[in-house]
């Protein structure tokens, strides 16, 4: 009896200790497959040929299609620049410094990466749609309601997700010094 | 209180093995990865325009402000030949394998010319190939060398802003994603007889349907 007792707790352990870790994760990652720049947080090898299965088992689980991070990097956001979580409860400001790269975007979703529904039908703001501030940056404001100059509207009772886009994140030049990100945007909280 | 001790080394060690053939697993049996998603709403071959992130998106995190135009390619038969103008130096296009590796990737900056040509070869037919950088008709194109037989090519042009989204996509309709057709030298070709049909590219307009009957007419 006592015999059958530990193969069930042996069982049962193994079960929950092998597939609970798995899921844990290739669903959240972990420093060595991930790379974290104040609240942004990226998949440093996915759509790499040499990806780790972690990643490959992460991109197979999303239904992704990405692109190697030489050539596009995609970061995600949950949390503000202070680390608390974005609510759409709260409003924040997105300080943006200018990147070296063919093309940015920044999007919101909610939590469950859905867009979020809005009268404006906005969503996102890219550099071709950005004017550039007096002091060098471009600012988007995070809000449930209107605001002056870019304004994406978080809608209200739930968690947010931002999503920063970048093609060609880096040039030539700094891809063979070795150069990183630096500069990625400060997310910042006004209110709540 | 001494006997758990086996056991919970021996939990341990299959949790270990356990962990690692789920990770591993996962790649192989996952059911709603890219290729999955895009092969319920298309065929191969064929280059599909996907509507604009909604509500509803076909593949999670779509980008609002990218317009996205598919094409899942099969190189068992024959090369595959993927053309499109890139309206925007922002433009670009991406090879991937059938589980998302990107083995090849350009945007129109690096392109340097607003008509691409990319000739899709797979490496075990290489060879046996005689394709060149440039064409029949004298077209300069690019040969992308695949390590499998089957993946996606994915065109992402960026949107301004929301009022360029209907040019944006109207862009994309030159697109074109073909098998190679080789010219068969016992036919005489004739100006009187019609030419192949365009394969024009199909505007996927609802996420998750059945493939169409006709990959031009989705509803």
């Amino acid at each position: 009896m006592k015999h059958l007792f530990y193969f069930f707790g042996f069982a049962g352990l193994s079960l929950v200790l092998g597939l609970g870790s798995a899921y844990l994760l290739v669903d959240d990652g972990f420093a060595l497959i991930t790379s974290q720049t104040g609240p942004w947080k990226t998949w440093s090898h996915a759509g790499s040929l040499t990806a780790d299965p972690y990643t490959r088992a992460h991109i197979a689980r999303s239904g992704d299609l990405p692109i190697t991070s030489a050539s596009g990097l995609i970061f995600q956001a949950t949390t503000d620049s202070e680390g608390r979580d974005l609510s759409s409860s709260c409003e924040y400001e997105i300080i943006i410094r200018p990147f070296s790269a063919v093309w940015w975007s920044i999007a919101l979703y909610n939590a469950d990466g859905r867009l979020i529904p809005n009268k404006a039908g906005r969503h996102a703001f890219n550099a071709q749609n950005l004017t550039v501030l007096p002091d060098g940056t471009q600012r988007i404001s995070l809000a449930p309601r209107a605001r002056p100059g870019h304004w994406l509207p978080s809608g209200k009772d739930h968690d947010l997700r931002l999503v920063l886009r970048i093609i060609r994140p880096l040039s030539v030049e700094q891809r063979r010094h070795g150069a990183g990100f630096q500069t990625l945007p400060d997310i910042q909280r006004i209110a709540c | 209180m001494r006997a758990i001790w086996p056991w919970s080394l021996a939990a341990l060690f299959c949790a270990g093995i356990i962990h690692a053939a789920a990770v591993f697993g996962v790649p192989y049996v996952a059911s709603r990865d890219g290729w999955s998603r895009l092969a319920e709403l298309s065929e191969s071959n064929q280059l599909y325009i996907l509507p604009i992130a909604g509500a509803e998106m076909p593949l999670p995190f779509m980008a609002p402000d990218v317009a996205y135009a598919f094409c899942r390619f099969d190189l068992t038969a024959k090369n595959v030949l993927l053309q499109t103008e890139l309206g925007d130096p922002s433009w670009s296009i991406a090879v991937s394998g059938r589980r998302g590796e990107n083995f090849y990737f350009i945007s129109g900056v690096e392109a340097k010319r607003r008509e691409l040509r990319m000739l899709l070869v797979p490496r075990a037919r290489l060879a046996e190939e005689a394709s060149t950088e440039r064409s029949e008709e004298g077209d300069e194109q690019i040969i992308v060398i695949t390590p499998e037989m089957t993946g996606i090519a994915v065109i992402r042009a960026t949107i301004r802003g929301p009022s360029f989204a209907t040019d944006t996509i109207n862009a994309l309709q030159s697109a074109r994603c073909e098998t190679v057709i080789e010219p068969d030298p016992n036919v005489v070709a004739s100006d009187s007889e019609p030419g192949p049909q365009p394969n024009a590219p199909a505007v996927v307009r609802g996420s998750r349907r059945p493939p169409p009957r006709n990959p031009n007419e989705i509803r």
